[in-house]
Order: C-alpha cells, then sequence, then structure tokens
C-alpha cells in the first residue's frame, strides 16, 4: 500500500516538474538577429524586430516610449508603472504593464524574464547579471555611455560641443537602431531638435566668464540629504552650457559623496537644484525655506532659489528629456539671456512634437514643479 | 595586629610604590581634548576669522555685552554647525572609549569592544528599518536607539540562567544576536529596491558626525552624560571584577548588580552614539589600550584617562572627516583606517596585554 | 570557646538526584585550624564554596557566629569570611599593593575608592606578611609562593572573622609552600579561625588543631589531631595504605605520613 502511494506520488512529481518546464519557451532560436554593439562595448545579436521587450533602467522605458515602441515593452521596472502620472496620461496602457523591481546592484531572477519570453533586455551596466541573460539567450543590451569617472574640472570641459551633443544623443540613436522602422526616423527628428536648442544655448553662453556665471549646487540626491550630490560628471558641462558654474564634489570622492554642512556655506551657490533621487524633494525644499532653518543665512535660500528637477514621463534631467532640462536650466540661471524661453510652449511643443499628445498650460506647469507622484498617492490627472 | 605598622609608613613612601600618573601626565591628558575641541571652533572649510569665533562664542554662549559685527552665516557656521558637531565628538569619543575600558574588564580581557553585546548590529538593523520607510530624522534615530537596546537586552536575557549572567554566556549570546541582525540588516539591504535608499543606509552604516544638530545634541547629551557619570563612579569596581567573578564576589561585589549597571551605561552611550552618528569603530578597543600603556591598568586612573583620550581623539579624527576635502570622509572609514593599524601596533608592543 | 561557624546537616547536588555529599556536620571554634583532607573529585573545595555562599546547599545550613549565611548580605558575608583562592595570573598587570588593596573592597560603598588608610593598612598587612618590597611589582610578575602571600594579605584587608584556604600550597615549590604554611601557621597562632583544605595530610600535622576527613558522599571522620590522624582512617580516606612515622632529630620530634609504596 505504502509503495502504491510513494510511486503515485513520485509520478506526480515528475509529472509536475515536466509541465513546470513547459511553460518555458527555449529563447533565441529561429529568429532573425543582427549583430549591434552596445554602448558599454559589448556585441550583441538583437532580434531583427523585438517585440517583448524589457525596459528595466530608470530612462528606459520613457526613451522606448519616445520612439513609438511602447507596444513592444512587455515589463518595465516596478516604480514606473505607478509613479509617473504623465507616464499614465500618455499612454494609459502602463497600469497593466508587469512591472518588477530592478536597480543597479539587485540579483536578476532570470525565471521572470524566461516566463514572459522576453526578447530584448535594456538593462543596467552590471557585469555578473548581464551573464545571467547571455546564460538563457536573451539579449541584453545597455545604453548608458560609460563616459568614466573625470579626474578634472578641465578634463570635463576638454570636450567641444559636437563631441558632447554626440554624446549626449547617442543613446536614443542606438536604441532607434536596435527597434527598428519608425524609431530611426524618430531618433533622427529628435537628435536634430536636441542639436539645434543645445546650439542656441552654447551661442548664448559660451563666452561668458567665470565671474558672469551663477554658481549652481545640485543637491538631494539620495537620503533626504540636500548635502547629497553627484560625482563631477558631464553635468558640469551640462550646467556650463546654461551659463552656470557647478560646484560640488571634487573628482575622486566616491559615487554617493556628501559635501560637509560647512563647504555648502563657503561656495553659498547662486540656485541650488533639489533632484528627485533622494526622499521627498518638495519637503526638502519645504523644510530649508522654513524659519530657523539651518539653511536660512545662503543666498538662495534667501533669494527663493531652490529648484526641484522637473518630472514628467520620467524626471526631465534624463531619458530623451535633458535638453529640454537645460532649457528650463538655462532661463532659470541666466533668464535676462534667455527671455525668450517660454518653458509652457517649449513643454507643450516637445510633447506633441515626440510623445504625440496635447498638454495643457496646466499640466506644462506641474511637469515643471517636479509632478512625480510616490507610490500609495493618487495620481492627480 | 592590624594597626601599629600602618603609621610608620611616610606619605612620600606611598606615593612612591604607588606609580601613579604623575600632575604633568594628568595636565597633558586634559589639555588633549580641551585644546583640540578648542581649536575645532576655529577651523573650516567656511573661514571665520579668530577674532570673530572669539566674539560669537563670548556673545551667544556667555551673553557678553558684544554688539554683533559679523554676518548671519558666520554666526551660524559657529554656533550651528562646528559647536555640536565638536561636543557631539567629544561625548561620543568619550562615553565608546569608557565603556570599551569598562567592557575590557568586566569580560577580563583587553581586546573586547564596546560593540560585544550586538547593540551595534541591532542599531544597524533599526537604522536601516527606518531609511527604508522612509521615516523623519528623529524616526531614524529613535528606532537606531530602541533596536541597540533590544538587541542587548535579547543577550542579557538569553544568557541569564538560574538569576546568574555568566560572562561566557553574554559574549556567546552577544554573538549570536549579532550575526542575527546583521543577517536582518542584509535582507534589508537586499529588497531596499530603490537607487536612493542603499547608498543612504551604506552611508550611514559608514558613521558621520556631519548630520549633528544642536537639536539632536540636546537630546543625546543627557543620556550619555549621566552613563558616563555612572561609569566614573564605579571605575574602582572595575579593578575588583576583573580579577574575575568568583573572586569578587567573595570580596563582597554584587556581580550581577554590578554587570547589570556597566552593560545599561555602555548600552546607553553606544545606542546613542550609533543612534545619531552610526557605527564609529575601533574607539572603543584602541583607546584603552592606549591608556594602559600611559597610566596602567588600575581602572580608577584609566577610565578618567580614558574619557580624556577618547574625546580628543574622537575630535581629532573627525576633524580630519570634515576638513580635508568638500566631501564628508565616513567617521567610520577614518576610524578604522587609522585605528587598526594602531591597534595592531598596540597588540605588538604590549602583547595583547598580557604581561 | 565559643563556636564560630557551624555547618548542619548539609548536603549539596548539581541536581536533584545526585549528591556530591550528604549529612555533613562540622563545628568550628574560635581559634581553630580545621584541616580538611580527602581524595580528588570528594568535594572540599566546593564544601568551602558552600561556606562562604558562593554556592547554595541543597539541604543544611551554614551558621556563623550563630547566624544563618543565607540572612547575611554578599557585603556581610564578605566582612565575615575570607576566602584565598589557589595562586593564579590576571588578565591586567595590576601591582601587588592593587591586588591587596582590593580586599578592602567590603568595608567600601558602591561608589567609593580605597582611602589614604586603605593603601596604609594594605601595605602594613604587606609588611607583616614580609612581602612589602613587592608592593609596587606587577601581580603578574612575582613567583607563584609571592602571589599566594599576596592573595592572604589581600584576605586580610577584609579583616574577616574566619578565613577559609583553598589548597594553598599546591603549584608550589619547596620554599614557597613552606612560606605559605609558616603565614597561615602565625595566623592561626594569633587566634584567627581558619579552615583549610589540602591534599597533603602532612599539613595537619604542621598547622592544624582539628581535622576533618571527606569521602565520597559524606564526612568519614572528624575530630582533634591526635584521635583522628591514624593509618586505618587516612588509608580508609584515601584508599591507599598509608602508614604514620615518628622521626626524632635534633630540633625536636617530627610525625609524618606516606602512602606503602611497596
Amino acid at each position: 500500500m505504502i509503495r502504491k502511494t510513494t510511486s503515485f506520488v513520485l509520478i506526480v512529481l515528475i509529472i509536475f516538474n515536466f509541465c513546470g518546464c513547459a511553460t518555458v519557451s527555449p529563447v533565441g532560436d529561429v529568429k532573425d538577429t543582427r549583430e549591434i554593439t552596445d554602448l558599454s562595448g559589448r556585441k550583441v545579436a538583437v532580434p531583427a524586430n523585438p517585440s517583448r521587450i524589457a525596459a528595466m533602467t530608470g530612462p528606459s522605458y520613457e526613451m522606448v516610449f519616445m520612439l513609438g515602441g511602447h507596444d513592444r515593452i512587455a515589463m518595465t521596472k516596478s516604480g514606473h508603472t505607478t509613479n509617473y502620472p504623465l507616464a499614465l496620461l500618455t499612454n494609459p496602457d502602463l497600469a497593466n504593464y508587469e512591472g518588477i523591481g530592478a536597480n543597479p546592484s539587485s540579483s536578476v531572477n532570470i525565471e521572470d524574464y524566461l516566463s514572459r519570453e522576453i526578447d530584448l533586455v535594456i538593462y543596467y551596466n552590471n557585469g555578473n547579471e548581464l551573464k545571467k541573460f547571455e546564460a538563457v539567450g536573451i539579449p541584453s543590451i545597455v545604453l548608458t555611455l560609460n563616459t568614466g569617472p573625470f579626474s578634472s574640472v578641465e578634463d570635463v570641459m576638454a570636450q567641444d560641443l559636437d563631441e558632447y551633443i554626440d554624446s549626449s544623443t547617442i543613446a536614443v540613436k542606438a536604441l532607434a537602431d536596435v527597434l527598428g522602422g519608425d524609431a530611426v526616423e524618430e531618433a533622427k527628428k529628435w537628435s536634430e531638435y536636441c542639436a539645434e536648442k543645445i546650439e542656441m544655448l552654447y551661442q548664448r553662453t559660451h563666452h561668458l566668464t567665470d565671474d558672469q556665471r551663477k554658481t549652481v549646487f545640485w543637491g538631494n540626491t539620495w537620503g533626504e540629504n540636500i548635502l547629497a550630490s553627484y560625482p563631477l560628471d558631464n553635468r558640469y558641462y551640462e550646467i556650463w552650457l546654461c551659463g552656470g558654474k557647478l560646484v560640488g564634489p571634487e573628482a575622486g570622492a566616491g559615487n554617493f559623496p556628501e559635501v560637509t554642512k560647512e563647504q555648502l556655506f563657503d561656495w553659498d551657490p547662486d540656485l541650488i537644484l533639489v533632484d528627485n533621487h533622494g526622499n521627498y524633494p518638495e519637503l526638502v525644499i519645504k523644510s530649508m525655506y522654513k524659519e530657523g532653518s539651518l539653511w536660512e543665512t545662503l543666498s538662495a535660500v534667501k533669494n527663493k532659489q531652490l529648484y526641484r528637477i522637473p518630472a514628467g514621463v520620467f524626471f526631465l534631467d534624463k531619458g530623451t528629456t535633458t535638453t529640454l532640462m537645460l532649457l528650463w536650466l538655462a532661463a532659470i540661471t541666466q533668464p535676462e539671456l534667455f527671455e525668450d524661453i517660454d518653458m509652457i510652449e517649449e513643454i507643450k511643443y516637445y510633447y506633441k512634437e515626440f510623445y504625440e499628445y496635447d498638454l495643457t498650460d496646466e499640466q506644462a506647469q506641474r511637469v515643471l514643479g517636479g509632478w512625480y507622484e510616490r507610490l500609495g498617492d493618487e495620481p492627480d490627472l | 595586629m592590624m594597626n601599629t605598622p600602618a603609621e610608620r609608613i611616610p606619605e612620600a613612601g606611598i606615593e612612591y610604590i604607588e606609580k601613579k600618573p604623575s600632575k604633568l601626565k594628568w595636565a597633558l591628558m586634559a589639555a588633549f581634548p580641551i585644546f583640540l575641541f578648542t581649536i575645532s571652533l576655529f577651523l573650516g572649510r567656511y573661514s571665520v576669522p579668530p577674532n570673530q569665533v572669539i566674539c560669537v562664542l563670548g556673545q551667544r554662549l556667555f551673553s557678553l555685552p558684544i554688539e554683533t559685527f559679523w554676518t548671519d552665516t558666520v554666526e551660524t557656521v559657529v554656533i550651528r554647525v562646528r559647536l555640536p558637531r565638536a561636543i557631539m565628538a567629544a561625548l561620543v569619543g568619550a562615553g565608546l572609549s569608557m565603556s570599551g575600558a569598562s567592557f575590557q574588564g568586566m569580560f577580563q580581557n583587553p581586546l573586547v569592544s564596546p560593540f560585544i553585546l550586538g547593540v551595534s548590529a541591532g542599531a544597524s538593523f533599526g537604522a536601516a528599518t527606518g531609511l527604508i520607510l522612509e521615516l523623519p530624522a528623529l524616526g531614524i534615530q529613535a528606532l537606531s536607539f530602541l533596536f541597540g537596546l533590544l538587541a542587548v537586552v535579547i543577550t542579557y536575557l538569553t544568557a541569564h540562567i538560574y538569576k546568574v549572567t555568566p560572562i561566557l554566556m553574554l559574549v556567546l549570546s552577544g554573538m549570536v544576536v549579532s550575526t542575527f541582525f546583521q543577517a536582518m540588516l542584509s535582507l534589508i539591504k537586499f529588497i531596499a529596491d530603490d537607487e536612493e535608499k542603499l547608498p543612504a543606509i551604506t552611508f550611514w552604516l559608514m558613521g558621520s558626525l556631519g548630520s549633528v544638530s544642536l537639536k539632536d545634541l540636546g537630546i543625546a547629551a543627557i543620556p550619555i552624560i549621566v552613563s558616563i557619570a555612572c561609569l566614573y563612579m564605579v571605575r574602582w569596581k572595575l579593578n575588583v571584577l576583573s580579577m574575575g567573578e568568583r573572586e569578587s564576589r567573595a570580596l563582597g561585589v554584587n556581580n550581577e548588580l554590578f554587570k547589570a549597571i556597566i552593560i545599561v551605561c555602555t548600552t546607553v552611550i553606544s545606542s546613542t552614539a550609533v543612534a545619531f552618528c552610526g557605527i564609529i569603530g575601533w574607539v572603543g578597543q584602541v583607546i584603552p589600550h592606549f591608556c594602559r600603556m600611559i597610566v596602567g591598568p588600575d581602572h580608577k586612573v584609566l577610565i578618567p584617562a580614558t574619557m580624556m583620550v577618547g574625546a580628543g581623539y574622537l575630535i581629532m579624527i573627525d576633524n580630519l572627516c570634515r576638513l580635508l576635502t568638500a566631501t564628508e570622509i565616513p567617521l567610520g572609514i577614518l576610524t578604522a583606517v587609522i585605528g587598526a593599524p594602531v591597534f595592531a601596533y598596540l597588540l605588538r608592543k604590549t602583547r595583547g596585554g598580557w604581561n | 570557646m565559643s563556636v564560630k561557624l557551624s555547618i548542619k546537616d548539609a548536603s549539596f547536588g548539581y541536581n536533584d538526584s545526585q549528591s556530591v555529599w550528604e549529612n555533613i556536620n562540622i563545628d568550628v571554634r574560635e581559634g581553630e585550624c580545621l584541616c580538611l583532607l580527602g581524595p580528588n573529585g570528594c568535594g572540599k573545595t566546593t564544601l568551602l564554596n558552600c561556606i562562604n555562599g558562593t554556592y547554595a546547599l541543597k539541604e543544611g545550613s551554614v551558621f556563623v557566629n550563630n547566624k544563618n549565611i543565607k540572612e547575611m548580605s554578599i557585603i556581610q558575608l564578605a566582612q565575615t569570611i575570607g576566602i584565598v583562592f589557589q595562586e593564579h595570573s590576571a588578565p591586567f598587570p595590576y601591582s601587588s599593593l592593587e591586588v591587596v588593596r582590593m580586599g578592602r573592597t567590603p568595608h567600601l560603598g558602591l561608589f567609593e575608592t580605597p582611602s589614604e588608610e586603605d593603601t596604609r593598612l594594605a601595605l602594613s598587612i604587606m609588611e607583616e606578611l614580609g612581602i612589602a618590597h613587592l608592593a609596587g611589582k606587577s601581580y603578574t610578575h612575582i613567583s607563584g609562593g609571592e602571589r599566594q602571600l599576596v592573595l592572604i594579605a589581600r584576605t586580610l584587608c577584609q579583616q574577616p572573622e574566619i578565613i577559609l584556604f583553598d589548597e594553598p600550597t599546591s603549584h608550589l615549590d619547596f620554599k614557597n609552600q613552606a612560606m605559605v604554611l609558616r603565614t597561615i601557621k602565625n595566623l592561626s597562632q594569633k587566634g584567627m579561625t581558619i579552615v583549610m583544605t589540602s591534599h597533603f595530610p602532612n599539613h595537619v600535622w604542621d598547622i592544624g588543631t582539628r581535622v576533618s576527613m571527606l569521602g565520597f558522599g559524606g564526612m568519614v571522620v572528624q575530630g582533634p589531631v591526635e584521635e583522628v590522624m591514624t593509618e586505618k582512617n587516612l588509608s580508609k580516606t584515601y584508599g591507599v595504605e598509608t602508614k604514620i612515622y615518628d622521626a626524632k632529630s635534633g630540633i625536636g620530634h617530627i610525625r609524618f605520613c606516606a602512602p606503602n609504596l611497596g
């Protein structure tokens, strides 16, 4: 009797095992593929027509969306399906997309990707995790350019304008190449737009001397801490383009530097940008403006020059919208030089041209205010 | 039998035989933290002329009738940035050093750290939980403090058998509890999904005095000062306790009461320090060892020595953290980078303290 | 002479089923020196620890000055009973004077530190024992015999009424054994009440006034030295045939025992 039960149980287990295998379809057999080199230098065989894309890095959803490929996304980073009201507005379907967690150091559960038959992953430049995709034959591409740590300000400023335009548009172009079809045209249109705007900025600011530039500090990049800043990177050049001068951590200060309180007093920047990556940027600003706050003697606080980085389908400083952000930044850094920039119009134009969406003035204003709802808040549409 | 020979010992004889630290040594040890504290107020990335520093302090701290001729920022920097930081460094340095020395006496081992009962593992977990839950700063500090205490309570209760808490059981329980909370901390780090929480947790764990405000100081100072005072008052009994529990009991020491007092004081100090400043390691081990070389093992002089040297030491290291570069160098990193080699050197020199 | 220390109907065990020893009844009068003999593992040290309250008896009680020690606080016990452990090292290199001075603990409050008076007392006791020259030396750097004397000095600082010695001459060489025994003998002659355990039956004739022989499970025999120290009792207690010898020499008469090695 026991023997019979044991055999029965064993057979059932074996059947279930095979059932489990059956839901996983072998990937990468008979499809057209092309070989491309991604931005980290890896050679990857991508499908000719990827149709089940996993857009896992922060900016990647927005990039695919701008290039018209949102129908081809099968999975994205979990926060993206809920936290960006404009992303939901411009693509109501987004709420139903599959979302799983992902960050630069997290561990990939390859089953998640296999079970959804992903045929292309846009992922972080984490060698160990990328190997997992390679092992099961899922093509994975990295769209972040390895500009490497800059060793000094001179190093950053050694690039000329064309080099900057190239490096800031290369990711979108590479993605368009992979997506194929209309995306290539879209990317061309987009990079022409970027080049035009960036050249305009350059024309008006490149002759400015240090004295004529406003000092800018970029804080709240992590934690709930205005002192947390970005390491020395291309932002230095971008702020220069906008007629400002970035003050921040010196080269070699690690990936998550925090400046000392006294240092911020010493710099006394004209403008302080409050990033969205730290917790509750609006609360950070509120506490800094509060009477009796430690920072009340800073010029930027006295003159109400704290600005939250705008956010739309994604944060404005990432993804395809960096140029838009630079326009905004230039208008607040050098208002006299850029009187003719009407940010509401610029945002509406961008959304119409590239997202095919008609934004109202009010919605555009909210983009400027950093329209990003944290999980749990009802998106105010 | 006990009385006659005592009078024959001359005053000078006792001094000579006792080999107490000389007045000069005491003066130097007291001058060390006072000097460092004072110059800390004059040093910083935002330069303030010395006369302004003096006048600001005079007017604001001592209510001297001085007319304000300095900017608001100068006052903010001196009173709200430098002063609380220096005071906190002194309190934490003194507290951790005294805790280390007390534990070394209690556990009869010159290598023990004040975190041996799990307080730092518990507090780290508490802080990481607070960061994940996006609590305000006060919430994170409270959670960190409470979990630090909780870890030690668990250790104590686990080690408590038949009305006594043997030293060996305490050490073993401490290891188990520490390991548990460290595993829980790893779990938190693993589920810290966002790109901003993980670096926040990591930075917190590396320790920093950068975020200390006057308000923080107001909350943290009382428990630390009271515990320091307590440890100071029972310091001589540590000599007796360090000979072993069997002997101290035979000499009339209530071991359980005494161990409880020491554990409570050191835990309050460590928990408070970790809650406001993150993990600051290597201070509680190195300073007592170093002071033993200067003043000897008698806790009557060792405890005050560790208090003074510890305070000065941490102020000194913290100055490096905030002056060398525009960015904060995490305090825990510098105390380890400086402390570990010094400790290794001291170990070699004193041959482990068992001389 | 009054009974200083009294153990009544005592038994001790680590669990409820077994006892290390039972039915122990011992009376020690003031000024007496009681030697406690017995083989390894019979529980002599345990008995000492029960007398000073470190361990709790399973049954029975210990009375000091007719007061049950259970009613005495740890400090009161330490002021009345002192115990000298076998010499050992210490984790920290305290000076010998500091170690001796620790004996003043039962007379100090929780937050008190020793005064000048306490230090003088410690030094004077060290002088009496002939070890004042070791005061400044580190306790960990002196010889085993000297350390034992330091521990005796420490116990004397407690100013106890009874002193317990736990095998004070084990681990000591010939000279140091003599030093320690001489000290204990002096103490006894000055009127201190002493209980001493020992591995060496010969010590009984050196310094004891009474002897209790402990065997496995309980008392074998006890009483005045002359009566109890017989070949029969020694052989029975230690489980090995023992012979007693008398020797006359120039300075006097000495009695000693030795096992019959065949």
